[in-house]
């Protein structure tokens, strides 16, 4: 059996970039779709590794420190490295003490040893180790510095189990506590002797504590719920404090001993607080920082789309000129390849231009303090600064948006952030706006538009959250704590593996759903019912397809909207993923002689022909692309909705409350753009 | 006094914390006995920036409000 090894630590301490290092970037994101998106797995020789989700303690209080709590407690790995933060030690070893009283196999990462010094600290590392009793390795992982040395040490310790027993050491606590724990352990022993009889003391201290855990765990044994009475009979209600502040009064004694920090010492990351966490500046500064995300999105990549474009539209075909024109192939590559799935891939440049940009403030760390900032409003709102995190997520794709809401404490929070997330529109929906966008106030003000239906969609979220916390989901909110750590400046590298992780999603999709999409509307293109004979037929007139068919049979939903058959198409497959709109557009392009480009063909083609004035037709178009920003975003986001509420019920109302609201919104400005009259 | 009438930048140390929020502030190191100090509030009033045990903190003042602190 291979040998396994779990990296854990605080949150922000470098543990994924010293994954990177270790696994030589081999491991993989467990990610959607349908894998878990919990931990990171990857190799090191052959020994498993597992990046788990950063916890502060090991009783867990979110999701996401409850699915690394467990798989520490019960999956039991042969060895457990816990990175620490060298520049904020003392905090950092609480978990370590936590990971020792478990007394599991443990070795120590002192990660971030280059902010330390710039902080003036010094640690003396040998000491550090000897009082742990357990190696220590000081690293700077994001340059790779101390990486060998922490791989041939990890090594060592996995093959020859060097720890398995060693480290096995008791941490002892004042006679008061300890007589405590000693009389819990009993009760344990007594009541329920098959529970976890090698980690009894564990146990023990853990029920002390309170830990809802272990507590859930022996309320699966009869006679769990007595023991609970028991202990907390011998309770006085200040363990917890006690528990922690004895640990903490340990950690104190080591942190005397080798650490020692130069008072005063201003660093940049103090420098730049000032200025972001300004009590005048933080907030415009913010709004220049999201405005300027869109900017860099959209300005940087645009040479690249329209690179893609000249590559799909113009510079392939040529390969395929020579082809028979009514030969099958010739179609399926000029128009589910080249018009279709290029239509798709022409995006590309631009969501990873995205991606690239969140990557780069999330790992700086200006994320956090944009919680900071915006926790009073959220809070206003109902939701929580965190749900804020998730909301940026959301303009990448809302799947992993919703699934970030795991860091979220209080259930309620977490319910509606996940409920409302789907209204921040992510980068698949973009396509659509770009095609479209120049339709409504002209070409100069596409950015406008565009920019006024993510400003709708925020909006709309925000209404929603407040409906969904003041109606549906009432309660308390769940406490703010957030760390607010150095900034760090994004390296080139680390901010481009982060890019890649989450365009390759896109891709791996593009490659997978969107492409079998395309084929199926391609065929469904390419065959028709013959109006003349009546059967069906390859290469009948578009108006005949079967593509046309399914847009004509879901049209009358549409009729009120005065939308077309055409427009139906982009809806109907738009439910599968956004991103084969403007492919399913381009797919019924190709089948006409049309010179204008795909914007203009889908424009003059939107409204039921001769129904709506020209006068009115911005407003229309404005509608469609709002039905498109609000209804569902995709299929695979009704599985991750249902996944992260554990409710089917959650579920259908995600995947039908947008379809509603967008239809009134629709209807509304086709209202007040005249379209009725 | 509590955490949220302590003035921006004082060295104060926790009297008490209350035990409805222990079990979350606990493992961060807010603790009876601990020093403390609020660094700023955010642009918008709430919540504040602490400094703990060497590190930068971020809790609502209506967290704060059930921290007891003494200045030094």
């Amino acid at each position: 059996m291979s040998k396994s090894l779990a990296l854990i630590g605080n949150p922000n301490v470098g543990k994924t970039v010293f994954f990177n290092e270790l696994t030589g970037e081999t491991g993989h994101v467990a990610n959607w779709p349908g894998v878990t998106v919990e931990k990171k797995i990857g190799k090191m020789g052959n020994i498993e590794v597992i990046d788990l989700p950063g916890v502060y303690s090991l009783s867990p209080a979110a999701i996401d420190e409850m699915i690394a709590r467990n798989f520490i407690v019960n999956e039991k790995p042969d060895l457990i490295v816990d990175i620490l933060d060298a520049t904020n030690l003392e905090r950092n070893l609480y978990l370590a003490f936590l990971l020792k009283e478990l007394g599991i196999p443990v070795i120590f990462i002192l990660n971030l040893m280059d902010a330390a010094e710039k902080r003036k600290i010094k640690i003396d590392v040998e000491r550090l180790s000897q009082l742990l009793g357990a190696p220590v390795i000081p690293t700077v992982a994001i340059k790779g510095k101390g990486i060998k040395e922490a791989r041939n040490i990890i090594e060592s310790y996995v093959k020859d189990n060097k720890l398995a027993r060693s480290s096995v050491e008791i941490i002892y606590y004042s006679s008061e506590l300890e007589e405590k724990i000693k009389k819990a352990t009993e009760i344990l022993e007594n009541n329920l002797p098959k529970f976890l009889p090698d980690k009894r003391r564990w146990a023990a201290i853990k029920l002390i504590e309170n830990d809802k855990e272990v507590k859930k765990e022996i309320y699966s044994f009869d006679g769990g719920i007595v023991v609970e009475e028991k202990i907390k009979r011998i309770l006085t209600g200040t363990e917890e404090f006690d528990l922690a502040g004895e640990r903490y009064n340990k950690i104190g004694e080591i942190i005397k001993e080798t650490y020692k920090r130069e008072k005063g010492v201003v660093t940049s990351s103090d420098i730049l607080d000032r200025v972001f966490l300004n009590k005048y500046f933080g907030i415009p500064i913010f709004l220049l920082i999201m405005w300027g995300m869109f900017e860099i999105t959209f300005r940087a990549s645009a040479p690249l789309v329209t690179l893609v474009g000249l590559i799909f539209e113009e510079w392939l075909p040529l390969l395929t000129s020579g082809l028979p024109e009514d030969l099958w192939l010739t179609s399926f590559i000029n128009e589910a390849i080249f018009g279709g799935f290029g239509a798709v891939l022409g995006f590309v440049p631009l969501i990873f231009m995205m991606f690239l940009v969140l990557s780069f403030l999330e790992d700086s760390g200006y994320l956090a303090r944009a919680a900071f900032n915006m926790d009073r409003l959220m809070f206003k709102l109902g939701l929580h600064g965190r749900s804020f995190v998730s909301m940026m997520l959301g303009f990448g794709c809302n799947i992993p948006a919703v699934m970030s809401c795991r860091a979220i404490e209080n259930e309620q929070d977490r319910l509606t952030t996940i409920l409302v997330n789907q209204n921040i529109s992510c980068g698949a929906r973009l396509p659509v706006y770009v095609l479209l966008g120049g339709y409504v106030l002209g070409n100069a003000s596409t950015g406008t538009i565009i920019f006024s239906l993510y400003a709708l969609g925020i909006v709309i979220a925000i209404l929603l959250a407040l409906f969904f916390r003041k109606v549906v989901f009432k309660g308390e909110s769940s406490p703010f704590i957030l760390e607010l750590g150095d900034y760090r400046m994004p390296t080139a590298k680390y901010t481009g593996i982060h890019m890649w992780e989450r365009g390759r999603e896109f891709i791996k999709k593009a490659g997978t759903i969107i492409f079998a999409v395309v084929v199926i509307m391609w065929l469904l293109q390419s065959f028709g019912v013959d109006p003349n004979t009546g059967i069906l037929a390859w290469g009948v007139d578009p108006e005949y397809s079967l593509l046309a068919g399914v847009g004509k049979f879901f049209q009358p939903l549409f009729a009120p909207l005065k939308w077309s058959w055409i427009a139906a198409i982009g809806i109907v497959f738009g439910f599968l993923a956004k991103e084969v709109v403007v492919a399913a557009f381009g797919l019924i392009l190709t089948g006409e002689e049309e010179p204008a480009g795909l914007g203009q063909f889908v424009f003059d083609n939107l409204a039921v022909p001769g129904a709506v004035a020209v006068a009115a037709m911005p407003a229309l178009v404005y509608g469609y692309l709002v039905f498109v920003l609000l209804y569902t975003p995709c299929v695979a986001h009704i599985g991750a909705v249902y996944k992260e509420t554990g409710s089917k019920k959650w579920a259908l109302v995600s995947a039908t409350y947008g379809i509603g609201l967008g239809y009134i919104l629709a209807l509304i400005i086709n209202l007040i753009g005249g379209v009725y009259f | 006094m509590n955490l949220t009438d302590l003035p921006f930048n004082t060295k104060a140390r926790i009297i008490s914390v209350e035990k409805s929020i222990g079990s979350i502030v606990g493992k961060m190191g807010v603790l009876p006995g601990e020093l403390i100090q609020v660094i700023r509030a955010s642009p918008l009033g709430d919540p504040l920036e602490l400094e703990i045990k060497n590190y930068n903190l971020s809790l609502r003042k209506s967290e704060c409000k059930l921290i007891e602190v003494e200045i030094l």
